[in-house]
């Protein structure tokens, strides 16, 4: 059974972050600020927490996130719960 | 997102049919208070106590599949049809003779008139504290991306 590297992980995040969002793939980076990146606000990023979550089947407690505002940090906390 | 006041008038509710996008939370306790309108007594009277503490001690929110795991939700279904199959389902227990639904209830989804009660004492007196008023002006004046987060 393979498991998810952190690359993986971080590639799969972007995709659906640009998909759910319609931005396009191209615009997104790993150290980008989701936020100004993406245009979203807080209520919009627990969509995106869901998408992740529905995803990868993890839990993510959303006080995880406090100070989260790049994808490869989101990454990183996916990660962990993989 | 099933928040707050949210939440619990969802409590209130006989059925609950989530979208698979929606979150449910307590955020109270980041504003120095508990839930006052019925939250409380009625997720202990739904839930397992370890979800609730989790729900109620942490401030987190949870997804609709984590909320069906816990029983609290009964239908996860695809995002925008959560209304639509809601109507199907209230039509279905409208089938049924009312008062054999009422007499059902008083044992499956009895009122905890005294908890409720006790809540209600609780949050007036949590709202005088100088902790609320603080809690309420910082995330109405937070620049922060995320202000509902602890």
């Amino acid at each position: 059974m393979s498991m998810t590297t952190s690359d993986q992980t971080l590639n799969e995040i972007l995709n659906l972050a640009a998909a759910h969002f319609k931005v396009p793939r191209e615009k997104l980076a790993p150290d980008d600020d989701f936020f100004k990146t993406l245009g979203i606000d807080s209520l919009q990023t627990l969509d995106l927490l869901t998408k992740l979550e529905n995803h990868f089947h993890v839990e993510l407690p959303d006080y995880e996130l406090q100070g989260v505002s790049d994808f490869r940090t989101l990454a990183s906390r996916i990660q962990a719960r993989l | 997102m099933t928040f707050g006041g949210g939440f619990e008038l969802a409590l209130v509710c006989d059925l609950i049919i989530a979208d698979k996008m929606a979150r449910f939370c307590f955020p109270e306790l980041r504003l120095g208070l508990i839930p006052g309108f019925g939250g409380i007594p009625r997720l202990k009277r739904d839930l397992g106590n370890a979800v609730v503490r989790d729900l109620l001690l942490t401030g987190r929110s949870f997804n609709a599949a984590k909320a069906q795991q816990a029983g609290l939700v009964s239908q996860v279904v695809a995002e925008g049809e959560a209304l639509r199959v809601a109507r199907v389902t209230a039509a279905q227990l409208g089938k049924f003779d009312r008062r054999t639904g009422i007499a059902a209830k008083r044992f499956i989804k009895p009122i905890p008139y005294e908890e409720l009660r006790q809540e209600i004492d609780i949050f007036c007196e949590l709202f005088t504290q100088p902790a609320v008023e603080e809690g309420l002006r910082k995330f109405a004046e937070s620049k922060d991306a995320q202000p509902y987060l602890p």
